[in-house]
């Protein structure tokens, strides 16, 4: 029997806060190194954490989101290690009693509904930064991200593919996104992912485990896992025995490493964090964001497919951001042009997917113009832009220095309507098959495909404006006579 | 009495808080000769003393103007305006080098005021320095301070207790009105007992830590040291109360401890239970220690206490429970100090790795006492080890904590012994840390059970003359009652001798 | 659902109780004093490791007491967390947070190298 993988995903997630979580100090990303910093998150002998109320609420919503139990009362530890990053020697987190527990996350993929569940998510500071290449006098060290506040979300080994896995994330990210809790940047590293993988045969005990760290995007993730199951499997049937390491994802070679071991095993020597009491969360706040949690991504998905037809895959790109989700509803309102709601999500997420992709363009800009988009959307499938003038459109407008919305009602003005009308085409195709006469004598001695080539001539002439249809009918009719 | 044995030119400066208050209130003395004076008798005595690890001079006459000119200027003055103070180097005072009487601080200077420090900057106190102490507060005698022990003023032969000394002794010496300590398991009635002054530790929670280095965070607590109970409570009052950088600050209000003592000083229908294991059943207590308490005692029943027995059947493995508790949160807390922000940084060989970089520093700036603390204390919560040493200490603390709770069901507050010895010499235990550690006996229950706890001069010793403590341990939250009680006794005993300045070098 | 009592972090995390004796003075002492980070000269780790030996032989006192049942108590009451509102202020900024600092370099702090 073929070997299966076993994955459980542990999520890093940077809670959207102003300011840290023990500390009154930014969380902007960017700033001059140590310029976002006071003696709570520089670790200046006397000073103590004090807990962000909003970093509370935000990882209760996000336990409330993925169906966890929101305990009354949970606790702090310290973890203990040193490393120049971590500037007070532990870390604050929870390790015997975390705020949220149990719960699960349900993902569609190709084989049916997967079922991931979550063990905890608990709350924890995040460290700094060291930067090892850049001076040759050492390794420098930013505090800046130092404090920034976390929940991680600990999922069971419940995935089986590197696919799952990638649909899982896929999906608790916009769950998070659309909660408010995390914006999702895995580049600026708001949400972060190490994985647990092992392999065993169906019905059989779980092999050891390996943890992979550094997963940075969701390429990674998946081509993490899938080189760590081949790998386990070739130590395997090589008669071998999986070492339970961590290991580090090397992109660039695609491949994993294990982490240099120290000869010391970790002990963090965890206790209960002695500064901060046990943090005590009212049946009535958790009621409270209860009732407040917005439309979940599924919800919203499956809502959109009733109402409107919109196809999944169409649904899943445009739920993956509640940006861009509100502002596709937004555009399509209320009224009669939700018909085109179905038309328009597979137009948002080809042609101008990849029209934003060639260019600069933010993803604000884009929304923004969702209107003007609907409306480029309407023309085309009413026949009223021919394919070429749409892509002119767009490619003009993504082009332009001006607000996209703006850009497109230039270009749409510029590509002007479609040629429908026999009298305005019949210069243009007399034209042509007075030069084509030769061709023309062809097509009346049978060669009627020649009329594609006639096609392709008037619509040249008419720079792709020209309906198509309306060309084909006055050629033929010309030719016939 | 009380003040001719301390007059040198500039007397007002051994005035008390209160009475210096009212005097510079009063328009009787200008705060700027107060503080001349405090400074003066700070070079009268702090050659022998070594109470002050850092002195502020051209602040605090600075201060001090600034209080005359408000003054004059018929602007209000705050409740302590004029009074000088000492602070234990245990406490950030912007702009003051911080040590924590250690090496490995050496140096550094905190950019802010820990929340008591500004309290009292609000209040008008005039800050005059830093005084010494065990490093990181981690001793009994101040012999662990980095730059050398205080000397007790009554005998500059023998320890000024710990780890609070340099305020105990600089209280003592009239070195100003008074100042804060840190008590974590009696760091200031231990030191206030052995130097004859009032010691007082409130309820854990009660007065900010914010600022204040850590060394036992759980225990760990801000305290006075002054020449009175009335003194206790005026500084009490200015500095305690919740605050919003100390999460575990407590948001009940505070009484005004100082307005509250009563001039009846009266005990009657006050119970007041004294525990047999730090009496009748205490081992290593001193015969002329247990003397003067049972008199203490019998002049509280004079005043009308109802003085009875109790029974805190655990207390007797609160040093055992105290020291892994306490170790184990400062292996934690001690971790910041690395070489890499601020403090003391090893010199290296080109090439070092940052591990030598991390041991190296720390091995060179730690002393004896914080490695040994250290060691046990990260051994305590060590893998395999965590449950049966850190976790078994939590437990027996609960026990700890619940004796107290029972007794004081029924009492309103305990009485005892501070210390269970007067002052030592110099050097008598410094190579016995455990025999060090029981010294500890009767005050760290207090921290284990985070109640609020006095220490206030009985009579001298019969032999040695040396003072002696009475320890008074109140309910949490209720320092007002606790006050009162040892404001009764402090007006029953009578005024104390103070240590005269030349007692020693003649 | 984990319950609040503070749980045996030994059951969860590390496995049985290995008694003291198992190692040696000297041992143990290296031992800690590698987690810890401290450096120690020979004569100072005998030292410590008599102090240590000592010390815990005087703890091991405790184990007389029955604690079956009993809550570890970390912090003295049963009061909840007090927290803050989330508002952001300015800190220190880099000169002043790193004006104590043996060693830096635009801003940062510096160590010796650490590869990866
Ligand atoms: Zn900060």
């Amino acid at each position: 029997m073929a070997w299966q993988g076993v994955i459980g995903l542990e999520v890093h997630a940077q809670l959207r806060t102003r300011s840290k979580i023990f500390c009154a100090c930014p969380t902007t990303f960017g700033a001059a190194p140590n310029a976002h910093t006071c003696p709570v998150c520089l670790g200046h002998p006397g000073a103590l954490p004090v807990l962000n109320e909003r970093a509370v609420r935000l990882a209760v919503v996000a336990g409330l989101a993925l169906d966890c139990a929101i305990a009354t009362r949970s606790r702090f530890d310290r973890k203990n290690y040193f490393y120049p990053d971590l500037p007070k020697g532990y870390q604050i987190t929870q390790v015997t009693a975390p705020l949220c527990t149990g719960g699960h996350l349900d993902v569609a993929t190709a084989a049916g509904v997967v079922r991931g569940r979550i063990h905890h998510i608990h709350l924890e500071e995040d460290a700094g930064k060291s930067i090892h290449d850049a001076s040759p006098a050492g390794t420098l060290v930013d505090l800046n991200r130092a404090g920034t506040p976390l929940i991680e979300i600990v999922g069971e080994p419940d995935l089986r593919s590197a696919d799952d896995a990638v649909a899982w994330l896929r999906e608790l990210r916009a769950i998070l996104r659309h909660t408010g809790v995390c914006d999702g940047n895995m580049e600026e590293g708001s949400l972060r992912c190490d994985a647990n993988v092992s392999v065993h045969r169906p019905n059989a005990p779980f092999g050891t485990r390996c943890e992979i760290k550094n997963l940075n995007s969701f390429r990674a993730v998946r081509d993490a896992i899938a080189h760590e199951i081949e790998r386990q499997q070739a130590v395997i049937d090589a008669g071998g025995v999986v070492l339970q390491q961590t290991r580090l994802w090397d992109a660039e070679r695609s491949r994993t490493l294990p982490m240099r071991s120290k000869e010391e095993a970790h002990d963090y020597r965890y206790f209960p964090e002695p500064d901060l009491l046990p943090l005590h969360v009212a049946p009535e706040l958790v009621a409270e964001l209860r009732a407040a949690l917005p439309e979940l991504p599924a919800a919203r998905r499956a809502r959109w497919s009733a109402a409107w037809g919109v196809p999944a895959a169409a649904a899943a790109v445009l739920c993956d951001e509640p940006v861009r989700a509100d502002a596709f509803e937004r555009a399509l309102g209320a009224g009669p042009a939700a018909d085109l709601a179905a038309a328009f999500a597979l137009f948002v997420t080809g042609q101008v997917q990849a029209a934003h992709q060639r260019s600069a363009r933010t993803d604000a800009d884009v929304d923004a113009a969702l209107p003007v988009l609907l409306d480029v959307c309407a023309r085309w499938v009413q026949g009223r832009l021919t394919n070429k003038m749409l892509a002119d459109v767009l490619q003009s407008a993504f082009g332009g220095d001006a607000a996209l919305g703006a850009e497109l009602e230039r270009a749409l003005a510029q590509v002007g309507a479609v040629v429908t009308d026999a009298g305005a085409l019949a210069p243009t195709v007399d034209a042509v098959l007075a030069e084509h006469a030769d061709q023309a004598a062809r097509y009346r001695a049978g060669h009627t495909p020649v009329l594609g080539f006639f096609v392709g001539q008037v619509m040249r002439r008419l720079g792709g404006r020209g309906d198509a249809q309306a060309v084909q009918r006055l050629l033929q009719q010309r030719l016939d006579q | 009495m009380l003040h001719a044995a301390l007059s040198l030119p500039g007397a007002p400066a051994v005035m008390g808080v209160v009475e210096t208050a009212h005097a510079i209130a009063a328009g009787a003395v200008r705060a700027s000769d107060v503080a001349a004076a405090a400074l003066a008798r700070i070079d009268a005595f702090e050659g022998d003393l070594h109470a002050f690890l850092h002195v502020d001079r051209t602040g605090a006459l600075a201060a001090a103007e600034r209080v005359d000119a408000d003054r004059r200027a018929g602007l209000p003055l705050g409740p302590l305006a004029g009074v000088p103070v000492h602070i234990k180097d245990m406490i950030a005072v912007a702009g003051m080098p911080l040590t924590a009487g250690s090496k490995m601080l050496a140096g550094w200077t905190p950019p802010l005021d820990a929340t008591v420090v500004a309290r009292l900057r609000a209040a008008g106190a005039v800050l005059i320095g830093k005084t010494n102490q065990d490093e990181f507060a981690m001793g009994s005698s101040n012999e662990n301070s980095a730059f050398g022990p205080s000397r007790n003023p009554w005998d500059r032969t023998r320890v000024a207790g710990g780890s609070s000394g340099g305020a105990a002794a600089a209280t003592a010496a009239g070195l100003g009105c008074g100042g804060l300590g840190t008590d974590t398991g009696g760091s200031v009635r231990q030191p206030a007992a052995l130097c004859g002054v009032v010691g007082f530790k409130p309820t854990w929670g009660r007065v900010s830590r914010a600022g204040v280095v850590a060394f036992a965070s759980s225990l760990d607590q801000v305290g006075t040291l002054t020449r009175s109970v009335a003194d206790a409570a005026a500084l009490y009052t200015a500095i305690a109360g919740s605050d919003p950088l100390d999460a575990t600050s407590d948001p009940r209000p505070v009484a005004d401890c100082a307005a509250d003592l009563t001039e009846a000083k009266d005990l009657r229908g006050v119970r007041l239970g004294v525990p047999i294991e730090y009496l009748d059943a205490a081992d290593g207590l001193d015969a002329g220690v247990r003397q003067r308490i049972e008199e203490a005692l019998a002049t509280l029943a004079q005043r009308g206490a109802d003085v009875r027995r109790v029974s805190l059947p655990h207390v007797r493995f609160g040093i055992a429970a105290y020291y892994l508790v306490c170790t184990a949160e400062a292996s934690a807390n001690l971790q910041r100090y690395d070489g890499v922000r601020f403090g003391h940084r090893a010199a290296l060989a080109p090439g070092a790795t940052l591990d030598s970089l991390y041991a190296t520093s720390r091995g060179e700036g730690f002393g004896p006492e914080v490695k040994r603390r250290i060691l046990l204390g990260t051994f305590a919560l060590s893998a395999g080890f965590h449950d049966a040493y850190y976790r078994k200490a939590c437990q027996v603390r609960r026990l700890v904590h619940d004796d107290f709770a029972r007794a004081l069901r029924d009492c309103d507050a305990l009485v005892g012994p501070t210390s269970p010895v007067c002052a030592w010499p110099l050097g008598a235990h410094a190579h016995d840390p455990l025999a060090m550690y029981l010294m500890d006996i009767f005050t760290v229950s207090a921290n284990l059970a985070g109640l609020p706890a006095l220490s206030v001069p009985a009579a001298p010793h019969p032999a040695s003359a040396l003072p002696v403590g009475l320890q008074f341990v109140g309910r949490a939250f209720d320092e007002a009652s606790l006050l009162r009680v040892a404001h009764a006794f402090e007006a029953a005993r009578g005024p104390c001798a103070w240590p005269a300045p030349a007692a020693r070098s003649e | 659902m984990i319950p609040m009592e503070y749980l045996s972090i030994d059951s969860v995390l590390h496995g049985p109780f290995q008694a003291p004796s198992q190692a040696s003075t000297a041992d143990r002492v290296a031992h800690v004093a590698r987690l810890a980070r401290i450096e120690l000269r020979p004569e100072e780790a005998a030292m410590l490791g008599h102090d240590l030996d000592r010390i815990l032989a005087y703890v091991e006192e405790l184990r007389a007491v029955d604690t079956d049942a009993v809550e570890p108590m970390i912090h003295a009451g049963d009061r909840g967390l007090v927290l803050r509102q989330d508002v952001e202020r300015d800190g220190l900024g880099a000169a002043m947070a790193t004006a104590g600092a043996p060693a830096t370099e635009g801003g940062a702090f510096v160590v010796p190298r650490v590869i990866g």
